[in-house]
Formats: structure tokens, C-alpha cells, sequence
């Protein structure tokens, strides 16, 4: 039965497939001509406007072969036929693998090999890329279309599942602040992703088997909207994540610990930019003859919550030679006695390293000046109650892999870990991309030997 | 019994669309669902073709509860609405290349000559074709893998008197297998083709058997509502009175 029905729909959707397929081809034909370092800006418009078609295209056919027979609604003629649901619900699934995720999995492999890579990457690359826009994109989208009777619906309801989710995520900023998304902006922000599809594709399925099986829609519509919402409040705890993240790499041996040290004596307590800038625009006001600006001025210097940078000396030891640490996080406590006076998250940037130079080379190797910003009031209120501070850190250590070695200037690479790089030299930086089939744009960060200084040259 | 109805109710919200529906549909009679618009004739066929899940009571038909009605069961009821929405962007040949594979019990030969005699045009699309039309396509499809019950919402809806005769006279009159439930509010068509009635009025049943017994029922309890001196009152007038001596003895 499903071929019949898959069929049915083919003959009624073949015009938009092939639409679907040609902006697809034209799609990565406009990448690939566009290559990766482009100054082509027709080229790079066109691939941009070619992707927002190709977008609209997949969305549009998905609801468009849902739509064929749809759920809500009792006039339809499949219900008065002998249809299996599982044949109907097969049968769409199937239309949507066979008129979006084949071709562009042909496309996206003849496109790698175009590159130049081996056959067997290119199609197990390509195949994860279409099984992650089947399950994240297009089961979803089949969930969604199955809870309206035609377009229209369906996009009143996705307007309003969109009012939903920005309130949510309003509300939750009010209310929650930081603590909303532990994870957010940090190393493990993955996890929440992970957690986010998984969330999605129960979501999505459970709609599916409502829908086909049982006929629910107004039960489904409460699913999506519940789900709308989970997908702002389910939010990985930040322990958690980090003890997933743990299990994910495994028991660290003795061997590749890296001891952090700092010492207390070298710890420096500077006032901050802003109480500095109020000091500044103080002395200025008064040699100017503005007594009032200038007292107003020194009003803000003598704020009691007025922030004081801390910078504390860290000593990191036990790294080997090209390993470094990534700071997920970093909570400040200030505690008496066991009572906690202050404490506080500090967010690490994720990106950014903790140390990268291997230990041992100098006296000033091996070490990074942590700097915190805290409350002025309370750090004069710890230190006169002899209030002990603690750094604690979660870390990642990253090891190198892999090294490569590319001309900084029109330089090409070719590596089956990272793909096909180019190099090239603007006025002011060395651009290097690297570009692999089945996964995002790599935007990179390497490192430029050759001239008298050593430049860390992103894009 | 070919169907039969137990306290079947339906409600929408406060609005009852069905209130304790107690029918029985003998096998191989053709039993008309009479009632006006908005008495639950189509809730009713709807509940029994389990596109709805009635709020209390239950429905068997062909001795299947309606909520486990399914694919094996389909195979046997044909269905013909005025609302029923057939796939619109297909061809007439399209749709029943689409239907065919779907019954176990197709007859190519009669699809053929339904098709002939109904003069379905073959390339013309649905969304083409008129009220008319589709309801014969509708039709044809209905009758084409030989239902052992058919059962049609507002089949005359809609159609001139000669589409209406043509129906009749060629597709529904002549002796078939199926027995046949339609719901109609076509008082004439109604009286010429069924064997046994059912009146319906604001989601109650007001009377169902035969139509001898009808006319028994109505000389013995409707003699003042009906024209003195009429010996062979009419469908229509028995319905009228019917449903006003229903109204008023509610007010």
C-alpha cells in the first residue's frame, strides 16, 4: 500500500521535488564555484540566496506530502479507505528520503570528490549530514504539518509556537538571568544541544505516532506547545553536564593531571576601569574649574559596591607540549568559617585558552593572570573578617591531534581530518578556511611561523 | 443486525450533537437516515465509520465495534459524502489507479462500466470536475470492489433531478449484494429508495422501521398533525408532523 500511496504522491508533487532537487544541485554547484576564498560577491549571493531557497524548498515539500492527506479534519478520503496509518505514515517518510535526503546526499558527495576526496569518507560524511537534517529538520517538520489542516494553519500555529518560545525565553532571561542555561557559552554547550535534538525528535515522534495512530490534534498541539516550552526550562544542571562530559572522555590518569598553583602573596587588588575612568574624569573636572562634575565624579569613585579587579598569579605545570586548558568555568567564593560571604560564577570565555605554552621555558612561562571583578564592599568586608577566597576551576585539557602545515599565502591543504583548507593574505590578517563535506564551515585558528612575531591568525 | 447503536452520544462541548442513538440496521435493507440539517445524521455515519470516537455509548457495524474499525473492515464498507474530499490535483484515471490496489476485491469490469456508464472523463482533473461529478466519481469508487454495505451522507445533495434519477434508477435501485445506509434530508429520493427509516431530530431518535410501519405509526399517533382525509400520507408530510409533535411536546 505505501508504494501506491508513495506514488500518488509522487504524481502529485513531482513539479516541486524537481524544483527541490535543481535548487539543491544549484545549489552546491554555486559552493563549489564559490570555493573557499572567494572575492566573488555575485557568487557569494547567489550560494546565499540559494541557500534560504533551498531551506524554503525542503520545508515546503515536507508539509506539502503531509498535507496530501492530512490528519486533522474528517472529510479526507483516506480515512474511508483501507490505508494502513503505518503505510501512510511510511509512505511520507519515505517521499521525504527518496525527493530530499538522496539527492542532496548525491550532490553533497559528488561535490566532496569534486574536492578531491576519496570516495568512501565523502559518501559515510554526506550520509551523517542528511540523517542530521532528517531527524533534526524534516521529522520535525512532518510533526508540525500533521497538527494543521493546510498551510494557513500551519502557519498561524508556527507563529504562535514562535510567540511561545520568545516568551519563554523573555521570561526565563527575567527571572533566571545566568542561571537559566548553565551551559550556555561554555565547552559543554554541546550537551544542551544533544539534549535539545533528542528533546526534539521524542517531541516530534511522539506527534507522529498522536497523529497517525490515534487522530489527537488538539492532545498533539499541547505536546509541541509543552515542548515549546521544555526547550527553554530543560536545561542541562551545570554538574551535570560537566560529569557527562567526564564519562564522554573517560577517567583522567595521574599522568595527565595539570597542577594549578597560585600564589597568594602576588595577588594584586586594583580598583576597576570604571572606578579608574571616575578618578580620571575627576582630576579633569577639577582642573577645568567644574567643582561639582569633579565632586560628582569622586561621589562615584567612593561607591561602596564600586568593582575592584583581582588579578591572581596562576601557575599551571603538567602540560606536555602542545596541550592546553580551556576554562569552562570559575566560581570565586568568599567563605568565614564555613560561611559563604560571596561567591560568585565567573564565566571563562571558551574559547580562549587558559595556557597554551608548555611549562619550564622561563620564569614567566606557565603562568596567566587571573583577573575577577568583584564588589568592592565585599572583598573589604572578607579581608577584614580574614575571609579565606577560593578559585575553583572546571577544566578541559585539549591535546593536539593532528598538525598541518600550509603556505600563508594562497596556500591549499588537504587533509581527511579537516578537509580542504585555503589560505589567503588580506591587508591585515592571514584568512585560513577549511571546508569539509557533512560538517560545518571550520572556521579555525592557527599559527603563523615565519616572521619576526608570532601571530595567532583567526577568522 | 448489519449495524446497531447503543446509547450512542456525541457532544461538542455543551452542544450535543448525538443523544443516545439507539439504531438497528436489518442486513440487506436500504435504511435512510432521515432528519434536518444539524440532527446528527452525519455524526452518527461519521461515529460508525470511527472518523469520531463517540462520547457515550457504542456502535458495532458488520459486527465490529466502530473504534476498532480499520484496514481489514474498510475493505468491506463503500462510503460516499458530499463533503468527502478526494484527492483534487489527481485525474479521474489517476484516482483509481491511486484506489484500486487499495481493495482486495476490486472488480476492474465493473470499474470500467461505471466509469463508462457514469462517463467519468479520464484525464479530467477533480478539482475540474463539478459538485456532480465528483459525487459520481465518488460513486464509482464506492461501488467498485462490491461493498457488502454502503453507506452514503447527502448523496443527492447538491444535484440536478436528472443526476438525481440516474443514481438512483442505475446504481442504487438495482438489486446489489450491499446493504445501504443513507442519510438524507431528500425526503422524495428517500421514499423511493428505502426499505426502512429513521428519523432523527436535534440528535434523538424519533422513530425507526419500516416504511409500512411508519405509515402505521404516523394514521395511529399523528392523525391530527397529518391532512385529514390524506389515506397514503406522504414521507415528507409524516416528518413534519413528526418532528413538531417531537418539538412541541419538548417545549
Amino acid at each position: 500500500m505505501m508504494r501506491h500511496i508513495l506514488r500518488k504522491d509522487w504524481t502529485l508533487l513531482w513539479p516541486l521535488a524537481l524544483l527541490v532537487i535543481a535548487i539543491q544541485v544549484g545549489l552546491e554547484w554555486a559552493l563549489w564555484r564559490t570555493g573557499l576564498q572567494t572575492t566573488n560577491t555575485l557568487a557569494v549571493e547567489l550560494s546565499r540566496f540559494l541557500r534560504s531557497a533551498w531551506g524554503l524548498g525542503i520545508v515546503a515539500l515536507t508539509i506539502a506530502v503531509v498535507h496530501e492527506d492530512t490528519i486533522p479534519g474528517s472529510e479526507q478520503d483516506w480515512l474511508i479507505r483501507p490505508v494502513s496509518r503505518t503505510s501512510l505514515l511510511l509512505a511520507k517518510m519515505v517521499f521525504v528520503l527518496l525527493t530530499i535526503c538522496v539527492p542532496m546526499w548525491v550532490v553533497n558527495v559528488a561535490h566532496e570528490m569534486a574536492l578531491g576526496f576519496p570516495p568512501v569518507p565523502s559518501l559515510a560524511d554526506a550520509l551523517y549530514k542528511e540523517c542530521y537534517v532528517f531527524v533534526c529538520l524534516l521529522v520535525p517538520v512532518m510533526a508540525l504539518a500533521s497538527i494543521a489542516r493546510n498551510m494557513t494553519e500551519l502557519l498561524v500555529l508556527g507563529a504562535g509556537f514562535a510567540v511561545l518560545f520568545a516568551v519563554n525565553e523573555g521570561v526565563g532571561a527575567l527571572l533566571m538571568g545566568d542561571s537559566l542555561c548553565p551551559t550556555c557559552e561554555t565547552g559543554f554547550f554541546w550537551l544542551q544541544r544533544q539534549l535539545q535534538h533528542i528533546g526534539l525528535l521524542i517531541g516530534a515522534a511522539v506527534i507522529l505516532a498522536l497523529q497517525y495512530y490515534r487522530r489527537r490534534t488538539l492532545t498533539s498541539r499541547l505536546v509541541a506547545a509543552v515542548g515549546v516550552i521544555l526547550l527553554v526550562f530543560v536545561q542541562i544542571p551545570w554538574d551535570a553536564a560537566f560529569a557527562l562530559q567526564k564519562w564522554v572522555t573517560g577517567p583522567v590518569r595521574p599522568a595527565d593531571m595539570a597542577i594549578l598553583n597560585i600564589d597568594a602573596a602576588a595577588i594584586s587588588v586594583k580598583s576597576s576601569a570604571r572606578t579608574q575612568n571616575a578618578a580620571r574624569r575627576a582630576s579633569l573636572d577639577l582642573m577645568s574649574g567644574n567643582v561639582a562634575g569633579a565632586v560628582e565624579s569622586l561621589r562615584q569613585v567612593k561607591v561602596r559596591d564600586a568593582p575592584v579587579m583581582l588579578s591572581a598569579p596562576l601557575r599551571i605545570s603538567g602540560l606536555a607540549a602542545g596541550d592546553f586548558l580551556l576554562a569552562d568555568r570559575l566560581t570565586v567564593t568568599l567563605s568565614q568559617a564555613g560561611d559563604v560571604v560571596y561567591r560568585r560564577v565567573v564565566p571563562q570565555p571558551r574559547t580562549w585558552p587558559l595556557i597554551a605554552e608548555p611549562a619550564g621555558s622561563g620564569a614567566d612561562s606557565g603562568v596567566v593572570a587571573q583577573k575577577v571583578t568583584l564588589p568592592a564592599a565585599d572583598l573589604a568586608a572578607a579581608v577584614e573578617r580574614g575571609a579565606q577566597i577560593r578559585f575553583r576551576y572546571w577544566l578541559t585539557r585539549m591535546s593536539l591531534s593532528a598538525e598541518h602545515r600550509m603556505a600563508a599565502m594562497d596556500g591549499e591543504l588537504r587533509a581527511a581530518d579537516i578537509g580542504v583548507c585555503r589560505a589567503r593574505v588580506d591587508s591585515d590578517a592571514i584568512r585560513v578556511r577549511c571546508q569539509r563535506i557533512g560538517h560545518a564551515q571550520l572556521a579555525g585558528s592557527g599559527v603563523h611561523v615565519g616572521l619576526p612575531a608570532v601571530h595567532p591568525a583567526t577568522d | 443486525m448489519i449495524i446497531e447503536t447503543q446509547d450512542l452520544a456525541k457532544s461538542y462541548g455543551h452542544f450535543g450533537a448525538l443523544r443516545g442513538l439507539d439504531l438497528r440496521m436489518p442486513a440487506g435493507s436500504v435504511f435512510a437516515l432521515v432528519g434536518a440539517s444539524g440532527a446528527g445524521k452525519t455524526t452518527a455515519i461519521r461515529i460508525l465509520l470511527n472518523i469520531l470516537a463517540p462520547t457515550r455509548g457504542h456502535a458495532t457495524v458488520l459486527g465490529v465495534d466502530s473504534r476498532d474499525i480499520g484496514e481489514p473492515l474498510l475493505q468491506r464498507i463503500g462510503y460516499v459524502s458530499e463533503n468527502q474530499a478526494l484527492p483534487a490535483r489527481l485525474k479521474v484515471g489517476q484516482f483509481f489507479d491511486y484506489v484500486r490496489p487499495c481493495y482486495r476485491t476490486w472488480d476492474r469490469d465493473l470499474e470500467q462500466q461505471l466509469r463508462a456508464q457514469l462517463r467519468l472523463p479520464a484525464q479530467r482533473r477533480i478539482n475540474a470536475l463539478s459538485h456532480g461529478m465528483r459525487l459520481k466519481l465518488a460513486l464509482a469508487s464506492a461501488l467498485a470492489f462490491r461493498p457488502e454495505l454502503l453507506i452514503l451522507d447527502e448523496p443527492f445533495s447538491g444535484l440536478d433531478a436528472l443526476t438525481r434519477d440516474e443514481m438512483i434508477a442505475e446504481f442504487l435501485r438495482e438489486p446489489r449484494k450491499a446493504s445501504i445506509l443513507i442519510s438524507s434530508h431528500e425526503l422524495d429520493e428517500v421514499e423511493r429508495l428505502a426499505t426502512h427509516v429513521a428519523f432523527l431530530d436535534e440528535g434523538r431518535l424519533l422513530f425507526q422501521g419500516t416504511l409500512a410501519a411508519l405509515r402505521v405509526h404516523a394514521r395511529s399517533s399523528l392523525a391530527e398533525q397529518l391532512q385529514a382525509g390524506a389515506p397514503n400520507p406522504s414521507l415528507r408530510a409524516i416528518f413534519v408532523a413528526m418532528v413538531s409533535a417531537a418539538r412541541q411536546s419538548a417545549a
